[in-house]
């Protein structure tokens, strides 16, 4: 994943932890960022590692946020 | 389960099972190869466990909603995993895409099970929730994936006396219709809620023999006063009586069911309101084909038989309480004491399973002779298991 340098440390902390929780988190906000930009395929890309980790969490308002964004534009 | 058994059917010899299935007077145990034979084991999982309702481990096991376990149950990988509605499902531990174990270890989900290798996830009632990529990178759906059809493949199964049984083949009658009768037998002890005492309840003892003599061992009172002498002073063999039910269970009771285990005046509570037959009475069933079960007034063990191969079984033992308070620190010392009591009690009878199973190899032994008046339990287990057979071999 190609995060903006500020949540790099952030997201190979999480990484190295399993902590799916930060991860989905992390991959949410790249999402956002992505969508904000304009490049929907990158922002759905992040979107979908942060739904999926969040289910794998239990993290509902994550999961949720990433869930209507992919469906906004179709991709679930 | 379909399993190639051509050339291991023809071990069986048809003539035999209908000796098994005699009365108990003229009849004989089953053959040789019921025993040491592992191409007959094969069909055995077909025969005898697919076609029934076979025991899969205790409630416990998955406590808390979310909780899951893998069980691999005769070659078969399995998931156990208790739903929002704290209900246990059993599922094939086997994602619908690539065939990766989903589940590695027992662990506390957040109810998603997902796989480890493309994370498609699936909730606790099996239903595929995402497919993460599957259209391509942030594609997540394709139209020639139907999640409704690829939820994890169910395997039937019901719980009961804190235990998750199962159906493999998904023919067998209503577990309630099939064990009606010990439902009715024991019905004083259906719909309690049951306290599994916890670490210190549960041990698994590995047996190297087949499954089947664990079952025969269990069920009989006959060898109490030789292989328990400790129960003698207490419990004589003419306390005990048998129990028959032909084509379902057997096992004995006693009528001398006296707990003296205390720790400093604190003894288990018993169950609210049953009848007197419990004051001083306890019933040891083997409900066909794999669990051992013993009621008493304060407390319930089972025994579920894990057959690994023709002649290694693993007896997984748990020890259920009848009130959350038997869980406590309070009752931590008596519960030790009971577990160490049954635990020895249960290896006693390790060396006489393993014993008959090592003796199974003598090439004249025709599967025994029954006592009719002390062996009707045995052969009743016996008769279930060549029937089993009978009904695999016409079909």
């Amino acid at each position: 994943m190609a995060l903006q340098t500020d949540r790099q440390d952030e997201f190979q902390d999480a990484v190295e932890a399993h902590d799916c929780s930060a991860q989905a988190k992390c991959y949410l906000q790249e999402a956002q960022s992505m969508e904000s930009s304009g490049d929907i395929d990158s922002a759905c890309f992040n979107y979908t590692h942060a739904y999926v980790l969040a289910l794998d969490a239990g993290e509902k308002s994550i999961a949720q946020t990433a869930l209507k964004a992919l469906e906004k534009y179709g991709r679930e | 389960m379909n399993i190639s058994i051509s050339s291991s059917e023809s071990l069986i010899d048809a003539k035999a099972l209908d000796r098994v299935t005699q009365a108990v007077e003229n009849a004989t145990g089953l053959p040789n190869p019921f025993y040491n034979d592992a191409g007959l084991f094969e069909i055995e999982k077909q025969a005898v466990f697919a076609k029934n309702w076979a025991c899969l481990g205790f409630a416990s096991d998955v406590p808390e909603v979310g909780s899951a376990k893998p069980i691999d149950f005769l070659g078969q990988p399995l998931v156990m995993i208790r739903d929002k509605d704290e209900g246990v499902n059993v599922f094939e531990n086997t994602c619908r895409h690539r065939g990766m174990i989903i589940v590695n270890e027992a662990k506390k989900t957040k109810g998603i099970l997902r796989c480890p290798y493309h994370s498609w996830c699936y909730d606790s009632k099996g239903k595929l929730r995402t497919t993460p990529h599957v259209g391509g990178a942030g594609h997540n759906t394709h139209e020639g994936i139907k999640k409704d059809e690829l939820s994890l493949n169910q395997i039937r199964s019901h719980e009961w006396l804190g235990l998750i049984f199962i159906n493999l083949d998904g023919q067998a009658e209503p577990f309630e219709t099939q064990h009606a009768t010990l439902l009715e037998q024991w019905a004083e002890f259906n719909n309690r809620p049951l306290y599994f005492g916890g670490e210190d309840s549960q041990f698994t003892l590995k047996v190297n023999c087949n499954w089947k003599l664990a079952v025969e061992n269990y069920c009989e009172s006959y060898h109490l006063p030789w292989i328990h002498p400790g129960l003698n002073s207490y419990s004589r063999l003419e306390d005990h009586y048998n129990i028959v039910e032909q084509h379902q269970y057997s096992g004995q009771g006693t009528v001398v069911y006296n707990p003296t285990l205390n720790d400093n005046g604190l003894t288990f509570p018993n169950f609210d309101g049953l009848s007197d037959k419990w004051d001083t009475g306890a019933e040891y069933i083997s409900l066909f084909p794999n669990v051992l079960l013993g009621v008493h007034r304060d407390h319930i063990f089972a025994i579920v038989l894990e057959p690994v191969t023709h002649d290694q079984t693993l007896e997984h033992v748990a020890i259920l309480y009848t009130s959350p308070d038997a869980q406590g620190e309070k009752f931590a010392n008596l519960r030790q004491q009971n577990t160490a009591m049954w635990r020895e009690i249960f290896e006693e009878d390790v060396f006489v399973v393993e014993g008959m199973q090592k003796g199974r190899n003598a090439a004249n032994f025709d599967g025994g002779k029954f006592s009719p008046i002390m062996d009707p339990p045995t052969h009743c287990f016996h008769e279930w298991v060549a029937n089993q057979f009978k009904n695999h071999l016409d079909k």
